[in-house]
């Protein structure tokens, strides 16, 4: 097919390209350029090998054309994010200094965070799109996963979320949230999926784990996997027409049935933690006295807070680790660093978002959306949480709140987004 | 007078690098690497005139490398004349700068215009303005580095 004199130009730009991942588009879009430069000098009646001479001479020298390439293609580092990444690790140490558990979580808390970066690590420099044909092992055995919690697994605080294996307990509903995300980032690349009957069994695949993480029960999860698949969807490449029906459809039936089913079989302990969010005095005895002791605590801190050991008021607020590590944060060390603290969240999330637009693989773009996504709404949600302005629920600060398996999820969530930016000039994009 | 180095030329020819051979190939190489050098300033940037001819083929239509550089040569941008492997050097640096945008049609390569790449082609068009946010001076400042 192609012509060994074509070949020898092309090994030679490339033996001055670094990044392998680029080769192919490089040699793709300079032998195209060969092969038209060969014909216009055939169409001349120049022989064969005459023309094909010629046009390589016309490319000019191929090491100073492969220098410059490899200085366009060098793989990139989001340098930001993990500037950003460090500063947000130093912080999760603060809700553990002068807390109620301890020193010992001091220690805990630093082998994690050497391990969510070496997860961190691991995920940048893997090729993301190894990944895009396994959805259906993702999906299954995420699916098995959470059958399996709900069988074997092991209850704290009334949630089944952890399962033990000769010792050590993993939270497994983090790691089949981690699965889900990858299946699901998978699927939507797939636009063949979304076709007639199949719309049908994409619908029902994506109400499964919703189902499951509800029994376990896990509320926050749904949310987050609700949020989650729905914002991939509405940036996947599939026709506007099977995107509108799916979302519409989606939303529909979780107006209608989820949420009454919610409240009423839930039973008294969703509804009340839901309306004492509107109006904690009324259940000052129940799930409202939470809020009302934020609030207190809240009130107090000041611009610059009650310092990390100063107060030992706030140690009467539970999990303040771990969920409610931004009110104790924003007790101790005050309004000021309350509110960097959420510029500093604010930046990392837009900063991943932008990271999105500027992907050009579809796969890639999912990925940074979904997992985005994935990073945004417990921020949010627990940030409103912990000033009161949203139901006290499960939901643990990204990066911050105190949590093994969490950590180590998110750290893998944010080695994709990397990896997805590090190729982001490489990639070939997909064909529209 | 009998000059000593008269026949040197030849009789080292003969002895020295009787089993030298420089071929034509060869010649060319050197020539192209000394030129290279010679003009190694204005090389590492691209001139004006080139980037926005490049802006102005693609104003109406996407187009691959090839048609690309058929219509510089067709309104006599010599630029890339002999060396037009570099042509793909600045299409990829303009695409860094989201300047262009590419897609893969049919296994070739497309680029087009972004909105930014617009703006410099019509701030390049109108005269007059010395403060502008899209001026090629800038975007060329940028590509140099």
């Amino acid at each position: 097919m192609s012509s060994p004199i074509f070949n020898e130009f092309l090994a030679k730009v490339i033996s001055k390209v670094k990044s392998k991942e680029a080769h192919k588009m490089i040699e793709k879009e300079l032998h195209h350029h060969l092969l038209e430069l060969s014909q216009s000098f055939q169409n001349r009646e120049d022989s064969r090998e005459k023309a094909e001479e010629k046009a390589v001479q016309e490319m000019g020298n191929p090491y100073s054309i492969g220098e410059r390439l490899n200085k366009l293609h060098k793989p990139r580092m989001d340098w930001m994010l993990i500037i950003m990444f460090t500063i947000i690790g130093a912080i999760s140490f603060l809700p553990l200094i002068g807390n109620a558990p301890g020193s010992i979580f001091l220690e805990k808390q630093a082998i994690w965070f050497s391990l969510g970066t070496i997860v961190l690590i691991s995920f940048l420099f893997f090729d993301y799109r190894k990944l895009k044909n396994w959805w259906l092992f993702f999906y299954s055995s995420g699916v098995l996963l959470l059958l399996y919690i709900l069988v074997f697994g092991v209850s704290a605080a009334g949630v089944k979320r952890w399962v033990s294996f000769g010792g050590i307990t993993v939270d497994a509903a983090t790691i089949s949230m981690l699965l889900f995300f990858l299946a699901w980032s998978g699927i939507f690349t797939k636009s063949d999926m979304f076709h007639g009957w199949k719309q049908g069994l994409m619908f029902g695949l994506f109400w499964i784990p919703f189902l499951l993480f509800m029994i376990l029960p896990s509320f926050p999860y749904s949310i987050f996997y609700f949020f989650c698949v729905l914002m991939m969807l509405t940036f996947s490449h599939i026709s506007k027409k099977s995107k509108v029906i799916m979302i519409t459809a989606k939303l529909t039936t979780c107006l209608l049935f989820i949420l009454p089913i919610l409240i009423k079989f839930r039973g008294f302990l969703l509804s009340e933690k839901l309306f004492s969010f509107l109006s904690p005095e009324e259940y000052v005895n129940g799930p409202g006295y939470m809020y009302i002791l934020i609030k207190e605590f809240l009130a107090d801190a000041g611009w610059l807070g009650n310092g990390l050991n100063g107060n030992s008021a706030i140690q009467s607020l539970p999990d303040a680790h771990t969920d409610f590590a931004f009110p104790y944060l924003v007790h101790s060390l005050g309004w000021a660093f309350g509110i960097f603290l959420c510029i500093l969240l604010i930046l990392f999330i837009w900063k991943i978002s932008r990271n999105a637009s500027k992907t050009k693989d579809s796969y890639g773009r999912l990925l940074v959306v979904g997992g985005a996504t994935l990073i945004a709404v417990p921020a949010i949600w627990n940030i409103l949480m912990g000033l009161g302005f949203a139901p006290i629920i499960g939901v643990s600060l990204p990066f911050i709140s105190y949590g093994g398996t969490t950590l180590l999820f998110y750290s893998a969530v944010l080695g994709i987004i990397l990896s997805v930016y590090r190729r982001k000039d490489i990639v070939e994009p997909s064909e529209i | 007078m009998n000059d000593p180095f008269l026949n040197f030329k030849k009789s080292m020819r003969k002895n020295v690098f009787k089993d030298f051979s420089f071929t034509d190939e060869r010649k060319v190489r050197v020539n192209e690497a000394i030129q290279a050098k010679r003009s190694s300033s204005t090389l590492h940037s691209f001139s004006k005139d080139t980037i926005l001819a490049i802006l102005k083929s693609l104003q109406l239509e996407a187009k691959h490398g090839f048609e690309i550089s058929t219509q510089l040569f067709q309104i006599e941008e010599h630029y890339f004349l002999h060396n037009e492997g570099q042509l793909y050097t600045l299409l990829h640096l303009l695409e860094n700068k989201e300047v262009l945008v590419s897609m893969w049609r049919a296994d070739k390569k497309y680029y087009a215009l972004t909105t930014k790449g617009r703006k410099y082609l019509s701030s390049a068009s109108k005269k007059g303005y010395v403060k502008q946010p899209y001026l090629l001076k800038e975007l060329l400042k940028e590509v140099s580095l």
